[in-house]
């Protein structure tokens, strides 16, 4: 029988007994922190916040939740997104912030291993001094964990497809409190603080153990196990690179080239903007972008041509020469830098790299706040998508110029994350009932015509699973397999 | 758990008569399973156990369904199917039915632009790879041959030839279609989307192919019937059709093209003698070559492997042997010129550079072991036309071991194993194998520009009890060193027994996946046994079952 605990005070009672008083917090404004995310999609409080140094404690923690039926619910950044770290039902949220360690860098065999709290900033700061660079998202937030990044899978601005799955082996602590370990790490059950010193395996193998674990945590946020440390491919710093651009009046324009320069395996990084997006990169203050976006493309496509130790001037000479072959196939012509923009290739190329660093994150600099909706497509049916996007927007009286788009290649473009965003400002409760009736309505439409939502947030998780058959069920039969009591981040997915 | 009159005529209703058979000619003939010296022993120990109680033809993901609440119903286990290459798709029991998926045999979409396939259960490699051809794509195909069936091979396993780009199984299945054991049917990636297309693996969600598989082995048909897959196709640099001259087994390939070059490397070392030398200059050409993401192939290759597959009769094979064809083993890489031709002539001059720095020798065209290979064999090596040559030594093979870990990793894994061996070998177990074939190298499979890495190292019993035996007591001893080494292997062998031998020791996984198991399949009745069983296994069933049901 589970022993029922009445007050806030006895749980904290049994947490400083696992972890040090110092980290287990209970002032209401301290919890207000956690209650709300830069999405501002919901709105609730945990009832404890304990900022946690080791997967021990994360293990002691998930146990003692299980003891008395209370939800945990995992947050690794500073920062929230899309609100998948807030506390749905209340509870306990296990900060990971403060678990900063990079543990190991392993040059030979190209992974790097982290903690939870390690965000991209620190870990490209560490790894550069090897040579290295770890495949980031394009430009992640300062504060975002580059652990839960990797586990709610954004897509890598570098697509070339051995770089798609980074994920090798993970540490995490089971729904019912148990250390597991996945792929080769599984070998070697030591006491979690010790891995990886000694370990008789070089950690390159993600698989199992048994099934394929490495695929069924990430997406699940937090859902069916916390990861508290893990190892993910990384890549050389290339010794030269050359950004190209190709502009494009329209997005259909660019669908069958964007194509053929992925089919022929140029640039690390490929990426397409729209004009919006792209000004709001490379303004130097948010004043500017709108003079900015006037002058540039409407779409542009950037190709990162990239060479290594090895002969690199005979690299980019052949990748140039490919690049312009298929210019002179359909007709268009490829930039070195943009038009009426000085430096943008440099300030681009600084950005491939790095997370934000000019401010107020970018997303956010127009207006304050934005809204996004993402999801995969194949690229020949981006233009149809946006076409819908545009539409809603329009009927919603949101200004089309407004809106920004990124297209992302997966897999050497099997597959594109498409992403749209509505800046608006937090301020003005009309703009935010409008986004947020316009986001619905979107979101909507598209999954209704087969825009593929595969990272399932809040409300994305009812309107996609209602349409998916026994998707949702299976999943929900897995998470019950796995947390027969529900403890870990109820709500989300609809589990 | 019975096959009765009452299951057979409920299964002829779903299918038709000419669609199910119980004739013990036909039955005998889905039993027969040979190849590996575990098929031999299953056989050995159940006898006509292994004929199945009927066979079954379903013609659509909705028969499937139908068949497979019909088993719920009258609890008769059953065992999917694809071309019944290894033993995991034999029954052990009697009263089991066998669904051959013989009818669903469709490419139902073949996508260029998005390069993915979307195909049926009965769909064979050579057929995928021909198709994709010529679109300019192709699929990577296991050395079990281009005969068998795709997606039972993306679904359950999945080693190839050219895994240097392509990865093994786990990295070529997309999304899914799946009727699980309880008759419910569940789809996965895009796949699950009305509407989405069949082009992406993940989500919405948690990702199911981590449900579906692991790294070695998926559920081996114990978590219900894949009907659907799409799977993903690749750049071909090769022709739209493979080019050969000849017939049967005198079918040779000699040249892909202008865009596809093939390399044979050696180095100056005493083969047995000097293999660890050998072995790690071979892993620091993959490592520079993964720093330079060059390559399409790039393989080791043990002597054993290089004879095997490249003998077309066993009088060659052992001519082969006797000429000293391939005096030791090889490195073996491909370049293929993906973006032009421009790309290739960058990509040789960097592999020259590379195998001058670490020490290597590019074989001459007019070596043995070049004329032998690459101008009889090699382009084999990415589509597996020629099965049988597998078991050209003794009509048999099995891995003697096999691990995934980094590249150096592997090479320390092979000479452990390797010596293993050779010990057993002087206690005079595997003494009457073909030898040396047996002992020596080993295949080395780094995959994903040498990101990660997988090897085997193989033994060639006859299809004989007493040998297969020993075979098995090889695997056993190596399997049992590699635990006492930690090594990584046994994170991805699991499979029957073997989760109830690991599991413990790695986070009770077994507990997690037998619970997996238990939910959906509650009556036991998909190919029992597989993944694992329901619950943890008593000392006995444990001894029973190592007789033959684990790897
Ligand atoms: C000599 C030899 C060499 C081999 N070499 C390789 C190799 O290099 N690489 C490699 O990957 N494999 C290899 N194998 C293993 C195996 O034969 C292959 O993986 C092969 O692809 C299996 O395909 P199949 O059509 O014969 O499947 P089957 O043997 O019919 O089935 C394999 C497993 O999958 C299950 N299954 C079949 N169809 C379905 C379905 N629709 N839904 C759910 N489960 C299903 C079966 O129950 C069985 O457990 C080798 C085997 C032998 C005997």
């Amino acid at each position: 029988m589970t022993e029922v605990l009445s007050t806030i005070e006895e749980l904290t009672g049994k947490l400083e007994k696992v972890v040090d008083s110092t980290r287990v917090f209970t002032d209401p404004e301290f919890l207000e922190g956690y209650a709300s995310d830069t999405s501002h999609s919901c709105n609730k409080k945990p009832d404890v916040v304990v900022k946690v140094l080791s997967t021990g404690e994360v293990q002691k923690i998930v146990k003692l939740a299980n003891d008395y039926k209370i939800p945990v619910t995992p947050r690794s950044s500073a920062t929230g997104f899309y609100g998948a770290a807030i506390p749905e039902q209340g509870g306990i949220v296990i900060d990971m912030s403060s678990m900063k360690n990079i543990r190991r860098i392993d040059t030979r065999n190209k992974w790097v291993m982290f903690e939870a709290g390690v965000t991209y900033g620190e870990l490209q700061e560490e790894l550069a001094k090897h040579g290295f660079r770890a495949i980031n998202p394009f430009l992640p937030h300062k504060d975002k964990s580059a652990l839960t990044s990797t586990l709610e899978r954004e897509p890598r601005i570098v697509h070339k497809h051995h770089l798609d799955e980074t994920i090798l082996t993970m540490e995490m602590v089971m729904p019912d409190g148990n250390l597991f370990h996945t792929g080769s790490m599984a070998i070697s059950p030591q006491a979690p603080e010790t891995i990886p010193d000694e370990l008789p395996s070089d950690l390159c193998n993600f698989h199992g153990p048994g099934i394929d674990w490495f695929r069924l945590i990430p997406g699940s946020l937090g859902t069916l196990g916390i990861v508290t440390v893990m190892n993910v491919k990384i890549a050389l710093i290339p010794e030269k690179q050359k950004m190209m651009f190709f502009g494009f009046d329209s997005l259909e324009e660019s669908v069958e080239p964007f194509y053929y320069i992925l089919r022929k395996l140029l640039g690390d990084e490929c990426l397409l903007l729209n004009s919006r997006y792209l000004a709001t990169i490379l303004a130097s203050d948010p004043e500017e972008i709108d003079s900015i976006s006037a002058v540039l493309p409407s779409y542009t496509v950037i190709v990162n041509l990239t060479a290594g130790e090895w002969f690199p001037e005979e690299k980019m000479a052949y990748q140039e020469k490919a690049i312009r072959d298929i210019s002179r196939t359909f007709f268009i012509k490829p930039m070195e830098s943009l038009p009426n923009v000085p430096d943008a290739e440099k300030v681009l190329a600084r950005h491939l790299l790095q997370p934000w660093d000019n401010g107020t994150y970018w997303k956010f600099r127009a207006e304050g706040a934005s809204r996004e909706i993402f999801f995969l497509t194949q690229l020949q049916r981006a233009p149809e998508f946006l076409q819908i996007v545009n539409t809603i927007a329009a009927e919603s009286g949101y200004p089309l110029s407004d809106i920004g788009l990124y297209l992302q290649p997966k897999q050497n473009g099997r597959s594109f994350q498409m992403e749209v965003s509505f800046p608006y400002n937090p301020e003005s409760q009309d703009e935010r009932e409008m986004i947020d009736a316009l986001y619905r309505e979107a979101s909507e439409q598209l999954i209704n015509k087969g825009a593929f939502f595969y990272r399932i947030y809040g409300p994305w998780a009812e309107m996609v699973y209602s349409r998916t058959g026994n998707l949702h069920e299976t999943l929900k039969r897995i998470k019950r397999t796995f947390d027969p009591n529900s403890i870990l981040n109820p709500g989300k997915l609809g589990f | 758990m019975a096959f009765t009159d009452f299951s057979y005529s409920a299964l002829q209703d779903i299918v038709g008569d000419e669609n199910i058979t119980n004739d013990p000619v036909l039955c005998q003939a889905y039993s027969r399973v040979q190849w590996l010296p575990h098929g031999v022993m299953q056989r050995e120990r159940c006898g006509l156990n292994m004929r199945p109680a009927c066979v079954v033809m379903p013609g659509s993901t909705e028969e499937v369904q139908s068949i497979v609440k019909v088993a719920n119903r009258y609890k008769f286990p059953f065992i999917p199917r694809g071309s019944g290459f290894t033993f995991h798709a034999f029954p052990t029991q009697g009263g089991t039915v066998i669904l051959d998926p013989k009818r669903m045999n469709r490419i139902i979409e073949l996508n260029e632009k998005d390069m993915y396939a979307v195909i049926e259960p009965y769909v064979a490699f050579a057929q995928i790879f021909a198709e994709a051809q010529r679109y300019g794509l192709y699929v990577p195909t296991p050395l079990a041959g281009s005969q068998v069936s795709c997606l039972a091979n993306f679904a359950w396993h999945g080693a190839y030839g050219n895994s240097w780009i392509t990865g093994i199984g786990a990295q070529n299945l997309l999304g899914f279609e799946l009727v699980l054991p309880d008759g419910e049917v569940v789809r996965s990636g895009s796949m699950a989307c009305p509407d989405a297309g069949n082009f992406w693996n993940d989500g919405p969600g948690p990702d199911l192919r981590g449900f579906l598989r692991g790294g070695m082995f998926g559920h081996a048909g114990g978590m219900g019937i894949v009907t659907k897959i799409s799977c993903k196709l690749w750049q071909f640099a090769g022709p739209e059709v493979f080019p050969t001259e000849g017939n049967a087994n005198m079918k040779f390939s000699s040249s892909l093209g202008d865009l596809w070059r093939w390399y044979m490397i050696k180095f100056p070392f005493k083969y047995p003698e000097e293999e660890e030398q050998e072995l790690k200059k071979s892993a620091e050409l993959f490592y520079e070559m993964g720093k330079a993401e060059i390559g399409e192939v790039a393989t080791h290759l043990a002597q054993q492997f290089l004879l095997t597959y490249s003998s077309v009769t066993k009088q060659d094979l052992h001519d082969n042997m006797n000429n000293n064809v391939f005096p030791q083993s090889y490195c073996v890489v491909a370049l293929a010129g993906k973006t032009s031709l421009e790309q290739l002539e960058y990509e040789e001059k960097v592999l020259k550079a590379i195998v001058k720095k670490v020490g290597g020798v590019f074989v001459e065209e007019d070596e043995p072991a070049y004329k032998v290979w690459i101008k009889r064999a090699a382009n084999e090596w990415i589509r597996f036309g020629n099965a049988q040559r597998l078991a050209r030594p003794s009509d048999n093979f099995s891995i003697g071991s096999s691990n995934v870990d980094s590249i150096d990793k592997i090479v320390y894994e092979i000479l452990a194993s390797n010596k293993v061996e050779k010990d057993a070998l002087e206690e005079g177990i595997g003494k009457d194998f073909v030898q040396p074939l047996s002992i020596h190298g080993g295949w080395i499979s780094p995959q994903e520009y040498g990101y990660w890495c997988l090897h085997t190292t193989d033994v060639f019993p006859e299809q004989d009890p007493e040998q297969c035996n020993q075979a098995i007591e090889i695997i056993g001893r190596v399997g049992k060193s590699q635990f006492q080494r930690k090594s990584a292997a046994e994170a991805i062998h699991m499979l029957g027994p073997a989760y109830d031998m690991f599991g413990p020791m790695l986070g009770d996984v077994h507990l997690y996946v037998k619970a997996l198991k238990r939910e959906f399949d509650p009556n036991n009745i998909s190919n029992p046994g597989f993944a694992t069983t329901p619950d943890v296994l008593s000392d006995e069933e444990y001894r029973k079952l190592m007789g033959g049901g684990g790897h």
